[in-house]
């Protein structure tokens, strides 16, 4: 009982904030709104009370009692109200127009720093999502409406109170009966809105699952698969199912609450007719003139829909509005990063994972259970492992997008939860697996990395340089200012590939400290493959490097390699190191290797599966027996050979392995020309 | 580029369109219009009777039961206007939604008939929007509703004027004349709001474009760590700005002209009243008319108002639905009719030529190849070199520019499309991760045998998704998967599985697979290669692959480059013969030596 209480005082509280906040920002046109719109609500009453006038002065008129002057200027006062009424709807619309201006200018900052602030995980809890996406992007509207429709409480009251005074020296019975009808119909509508909320509420579900039902069938993204797999019937059905379920359930709801309002008109008819006969009454007993009589009944209808419809419906809708101002407090109210207290932190020793278990938010399966490692600075490493081992968590662990359940995340020795965000983003900068292709502008795409930076040309052709990009540039007809994407009418698309090299051009513009290649998702071809691991050690050579790839043979291009399994480090070493024992590393390692091995010194695949449990006899012949149709040529296989050995020794020796002197020597004269020879490699053959 | 067609034509096939879709709602629609437009001119009549009689009683001229007759007439008329809010309410409303639903679903039916390489080109993609668009704002369930209306007003309109018309023809003039600059007004007023929606569409789906970068995970990784969420924020309030800039410049000036209008139609009432008291006086009018006819003129103008709007918004509404009539009739696959039931000999292409439409380049350029039923071809070649494109063209997805493509002695418009796709399957680079259940994600691959809960699993285990199937989804194939409606998350890896194991699902003859093997770990993908060409073995595939290495499974390996077929062969030929290929695959052999 108390708990309901202090809920509706809540309620109140919240609503009231919003007000407050619309009376502030929307100053004087919001002042001026209150006091029209409030003001308003007497034109009705006073028009009827003219019309009385006008009718009983022409009936004077009419038997020569009155004189034709105050006839007309009756007349006259009763369209000056209508004049009146007709500015105000006009001014209404140019201030209300204005006030959402002010609001907005003053909640987007508001709104913007909060999504800043919020913590990360908000954005992937589907329940919080679902939150910030109902709020969305236009608070400014559900909060304007919210006060229009609050003002026309007092414009109704302040019309009822004018008729209350026209009919009150009719009967002030006629007013107990308005009280008497208001009573139950107030009480349903508050009702049926609560329960439309609620149905509302319950199907948002569903509804946003039809929504991306048909986005699947319109959108370009699954646009083959739906053609190839004749998806379209499955899905039109399913779609339109949950349309009309959810239809249904509506009409439900609506046809009940419909039929309560039905019965209840009754009861207002009876109480209209009753009025007009106790009208009738006293305009028979002379005890009201005929003007009065016409002017109060031609007004009863509104009187009634006024008491049962408008004003329940007005109170009513407070409850619509009191929900949102409690999602928008609750949105307001999301769990934020506190920034005032962190200190900044320069990156001079070693970054540490000491024991970090983490399971995501809402979930019971760890995703990392003891995860221990370190970095130093200047350091190349390797992250490699199944996939679901846990590698990209690693990586949002590490920049802070989610907090480790237990054990730490050091640099330097300091807490990465007490790093502010400054130098955070000064230190980390990543291409995720899943990078985001701006719809934007090639520059605005390239700068998002150091955003200051915007306008720095010479510094954004560098970074396209140095990831191999020029040629992207070149074909685009406005150069860095073509607009790239889907979105903008005339936008170019871009390859995937070319995407991705927008992206890593993007962190190696940032200038961090610490350079993050997570595996994309999807895969680009060999040369370019080649060049884009080989550029972005080279844009990074002497930086940080955290690679994180199932290329085992690209993994050599990092000091050291850390070999994750379910979700704890399993191995870590060199790349030599972890190749001379029986490693798991090495079977992944060898499986990789066979695609490019001769045949005569292949190891069949069943072999290299078969460590891990699973059983691939046929598949193996399968091996075999397409490789022998493909005949031998000894020419070819020593042309093969010849240039693998080459860029063996080109891979194998580059400047950081030599540099950390774990790798045992193989060919350090070629080191400082790595990079070229691999290149002439390729050329050669 | 795109159709117009005249208002008349869209007014006709919108409407024969809405009683093909929904022949029974429209019906009822037009009933449950059409009547209530009797009621204002009823209510005009009845006030009148009742001013007038009681005037009447009041010099003793009436009897008390003409009152009877009338209050008991405002009592029916009011209940009948109850039932018609009731109806209104609920059968109305739902059957408007009902064809609201019905036509967005046969919009989905459009779609699919579109060729999908229009989607290359923008136009496409606004198209469907603004077609769907149409179908759910008001304006189009009104479109009906204002058909009908526009009979319910004339009913009305003409009702009421007869009864005007006995006080005085005068009345009915002035009512006219003074509403007429107002429904001018209204009227350029619509269609200058249409012209500014219509400029609008692009700036508004930037909008909502800035809007998601600000509030889906994906984006707001990248913002934190490189910190642009500040630049968004500006951009985004700064596209917000311009389109309320112009829609208050819209509002102003509109309003201007609006206030002058509406003044001539609330003088027309002044002058009405004016002239009813004038009638009054002269004693041509009697006290009940009198005071029937101040609402009654009110009513009168109402209706020649609603009368001139509606028509114009009508107008104004074809304007709109123009969209969906263009979207519509755009122009579908060409389908055969020939059924086709697997491929016997081959399938050959000669002086294949692609162009994406409303591109320069061409993608494809006289590519002339056979590949036999049963043969395995690997392509491979850089990024850009049209791989994607050729296996799109092979799976009946795009149709080539020039040139022919012939399965067995048949091109493949010349086929039933559906029994065509039966025999294809494919797995696509940019394979979808579907938020529903396991069971639809892999079962998709084969529609007829969704429910054949053996195949499923057995497809789950040959696919190595076991782990996936008993730990994260518990051993239930109506497990969801993806975060969006609160379903299992899988890793990407696992996800690529999942669409493995989705184009693995139905028997089909040929089946391309496009970068199958991309985020999948050493030991999986070994193992996901063999199985491939194990349960491939007798079907035609074509396997696009950026690890050169794994070409050399298949029985010919086809490089693309700059859209021609720069060689062809088996592995061991294209090594000796040292061309593009064998730079190709030393060039990632290098890592693993």
């Amino acid at each position: 009982m108390i708990a309901k209480e202090r809920k509706g005082n809540r309620k109140y509280a919240d609503v009231l904030k919003a007000l407050k906040l619309v009376l502030r920002t929307g100053g004087l046109p919001a002042v001026i709104l209150a006091v029209a719109v409030i003001g308003n609500g007497a034109l009705s009453p006073l028009s009827v009370w003219l019309t009385k006038k006008t009718i009983d002065t022409g009936i004077d008129r009419l038997s020569g009692d009155g004189d034709i002057q105050t006839f007309l200027s009756w007349i006259i006062l009763l369209i000056l109200v209508l004049v009146v009424y007709n500015i105000r709807e006009l001014t209404e619309m140019v201030l209300k127009i204005r006030i959402t201006h002010r609001l907005r200018d003053n909640l987007v900052p508001i709104i913007a720093q909060k999504y800043e602030r919020m913590k990360y995980s908000c954005f992937e809890n589907s329940k919080t999502a679902d939150l910030i996406s109902r709020i969305g992007n236009s608070p400014e509207k559900s909060i304007a409406n919210m006060f229009w429709d609050l003002l026309y409480i007092p414009n109704q009251l302040v019309t009822l109170l004018g008729l209350a005074m026209l009919y009150f020296s009719s009967g002030w019975w006629i007013l107990a009966g308005c009280v008497l009808l208001m009573v139950p119909s107030l009480y349903i509508s508050i009702k049926n809105v609560r329960e439309n909320l609620h149905v509302w509420r319950s199907q948002t579900l569903s509804e946003r699952m039809a929504g991306y039902i048909s986005s699947l069938m319109t959108g370009r993204e699954a646009a083959n698969e739906m053609r190839l797999f004749g998806l379209f019937d499955y899905l039109n059905a399913k779609w339109f199912e949950k349309k009309i379920i959810n239809l249904n359930e509506r009409m439900k709801f609506l046809k009940r609450q419909n039929s309560v309002r039905m019965l209840e008109n009754v009861l207002n008819y009876i109480f209209l007719l009753r009025s007009i006969c106790i009208f009738l009454y006293s305009l028979l007993n002379g005890k009201m003139s005929f003007g009065k009589f016409v002017a109060l009944v031609s007004s009863l209808p509104q009187l009634v829909q006024m008491i049962t419809w408008l004003i329940p419906y007005s109170i009513s809708q407070f409850e619509t509005h009191a929900m949102y101002c409690r999602e928008l407090d609750e949105f307001l109210n999301l769990p934020e990063e506190d920034d005032s207290d962190r200190v900044s932190v320069d990156f001079k020793e070693e970054i540490r994972f000491d024991d970090v278990y983490f399971k995501y938010p809402d979930t019971d399966k760890y995703i990392l259970n003891g995860v221990s490692f370190a970095l130093r600075r200047g350091e190349k490493i390797a992250v490699v492992g199944e996939n679901g081992a846990g590698k990209s968590t690693i990586i949002k662990l590490l920049l802070g997008l989610y907090r480790p359940d237990s054990g730490s995340i050091t640099i330097d020795g300091v807490d990465i939860g007490n790093i502010n965000n400054a130098s955070r983003k000064k230190l980390f900068a990543a291409v995720f697996q899943d990078f985001c292709s701006y719809s934007l502008t090639l520059r605005e795409n390239i700068a998002f990395g150091y955003v200051s930076e915007i306008h720095n040309d010479q510094k954004i052709n560098e970074a396209l340089a140095k990831t191999g990009s020029e040629s992207i540039v070149s074909q685009l007809p406005g150069g860095l200012e073509t607009i790239l994407g889907k979105v903008y009418e005339g936008g170019t698309d871009l390859s995937y590939g070319q995407w991705q090299r927008v992206a890593i051009s993007r962190a190696v513009f940032s200038d961090a400290e610490v350079m993050i290649l997570d595996e994309p998702t999807a895969a680009i071809d060999p040369a370019a493959e080649t060049e884009i691991y080989k550029s972005f050690a080279r844009s990074a050579e002497d930086k940080t490097c955290i690679l994180i790839s199932h290329r085992l043979g690209i993994a050599r291009i990092a000091d050291r390699v850390i070999v994750i399994k379910g979700g704890r480090v399993v191995e870590e070493g060199t790349h030599d190191e972890l190749m001379s024992s029986n490693t798991l590393y090495k079977t992944m390692f060898d499986a990789q290797a066979q695609w490019y091995r001769e045949r005569d010194t292949e190891k069949p695949a069943v072999e290299i599966t078969a460590g891990e449990g699973v059983t691939v006899e046929n598949s193996a012949g399968e091996i075999t027996a397409m490789e022998s149709a493909a005949g031998e040529n000894s020419a070819a296989e020593s042309t093969v050979r010849e240039s693998s050995s080459e860029g063996n020794s080109a891979a194998g020796n580059t400047a950081w392995e030599s540099a950390t002197g774990e790798n045992p020597a193989e060919n350090t004269s070629r080191e400082s020309t790595a990079f070229e020879d691999a290149e002439t490699e390729g050329a050669v053959c | 580029m795109l159709k117009h067609f005249p208002k008349p034509v869209v007014f006709r096939k919108t409407l024969s369109l809405m009683f093909k879709t929904a022949p029974k709602e429209f019906c009822a629609v037009m009933l449950l219009t059409i009547i209530p437009g009797l009621f204002p001119a009823a209510e005009t009549l009845i006030w009148k009777e009742l001013f007038t009689v009681s005037y009447n009683l009041l010099s003793g001229k009436s009897s008390f039961n003409s009152l009877i007759i009338i209050l008991a007439a405002i009592l029916v008329y009011k209940l009948l206007q109850s039932i018609t809010a009731y109806i209104n309410a609920t059968t109305l409303l739902r059957i408007n939604e009902m064809i609201k639903i019905k036509m967005l679903s046969k919009n989905h039916e459009k779609v699919s008939r579109i060729p999908a390489e229009n989607y290359e080109n923008t136009g496409l993609y606004n198209s469907i929007y603004r077609a769907s668009n149409v179908v759910t704002s008001e304006r189009f369930s009104r479109l009906l509703r204002f058909v009908f209306s526009l009979i319910q007003l004339t009913v009305s309109m003409v009702t009421n004027t007869l009864v005007l018309m006995t006080f005085s023809p005068w009345l009915v003039l002035l009512c006219l004349v003074s509403i007429l600059p107002s429904a001018v007004a209204r009227k350029i007023r619509g269609e200058r709001y249409y012209y500014i929606q219509l400029y609008h569409t692009p700036k508004i789906r930037i909008l909502n474009y800035l809007g998601e970068l600000m509030t889906s995970g994906k984006s707001i990784k990248e913002m934190r760590v490189f910190g642009f969420h500040r630049y968004i924020v500006n951009k985004w309030t700064g596209v917000k700005n311009e389109i309320q800039a112009e829609e208050w410049n819209f509002t102003k000036k509109q309003g201007l002209i609006q206030i002058f209008v509406d003044m001539s139609s609330i003088l027309g009432y002044g002058l009405g009243i004016a002239f009813s008291g004038y009638l009054l006086v002269k004693g041509r009018l009697d006290v009940g008319a009198f005071g029937a006819a101040i609402p009654a003129i009110k009513t009168v103008q109402g209706n020649f108002t609603s009368f001139l709007v509606q028509f114009g918004e009508l107008s104004n509404g074809l304007n709109y639905i123009h969209d969906l009539v263009v979207f519509l009739d755009m122009p579908e696959i060409p389908a055969g009719d020939a059924e086709f039931d697997g491929l016997k000999n081959a399938i050959t292409l000669r002086h294949v030529s692609y162009r994406y439409p409303q591109s320069e380049r061409f993608a494809l350029k006289d590519i002339n190849l056979t590949i036999n039923s049963g043969d395995s071809i690997a392509i491979v070649g850089e990024n850009g070199a049209g791989k994607s494109t050729l296996a799109k063209l092979i799976l009946g997805i795009y149709t080539p520019t020039g040139g022919e493509l012939k399965y067995d002695d048949m091109e493949i418009r010349q086929y039933d499309l559906n029994s065509f796709y039966r025999k294809m399957s494919a797995v696509f680079q940019n394979f979808q991760k579907y938020s529903l259940t396991l069971r639809e994600n892999i079962g998709f691959g084969d529609l007829e045998r969704i429910n054949d809960d053996d195949h499923i699993r057995n497809i789950i285990e040959e696919t190595s998704l076991d782990k996936v199937y008993s730990d994260i989804c518990d051993n239930s194939l109506d497990t969801l998967l993806g975060r969006e409606f609160g379903g299992k998350e899988l890793s990407g890896g696992e996800w690529q599985k999942v669409a493995i194991a989705r184009g693995m699902m139905r028997n089909s003859d040929v089946i391309v697979l496009d970068e199958p093997t991309a985020t999948l770990d050493p030991l999986i993908e070994a193992e996901v290669f063999n199985r491939f060409l194990q349960m491939t073995k007798g079907r035609t595939a074509i396997i696009i692959s950026h690890r050169v290495g794994s070409a050399r499974l298949a029985k010919r390996i086809l490089v693309l480059k700059d859209g021609r077929i720069a060689e062809s062969g088996t592995h061991d030929e294209l090594i000796e013969k040292g061309g593009e290929y064998a730079r190709l695959f030393s060039l990632q052999a290098q890592w693993y030596k």
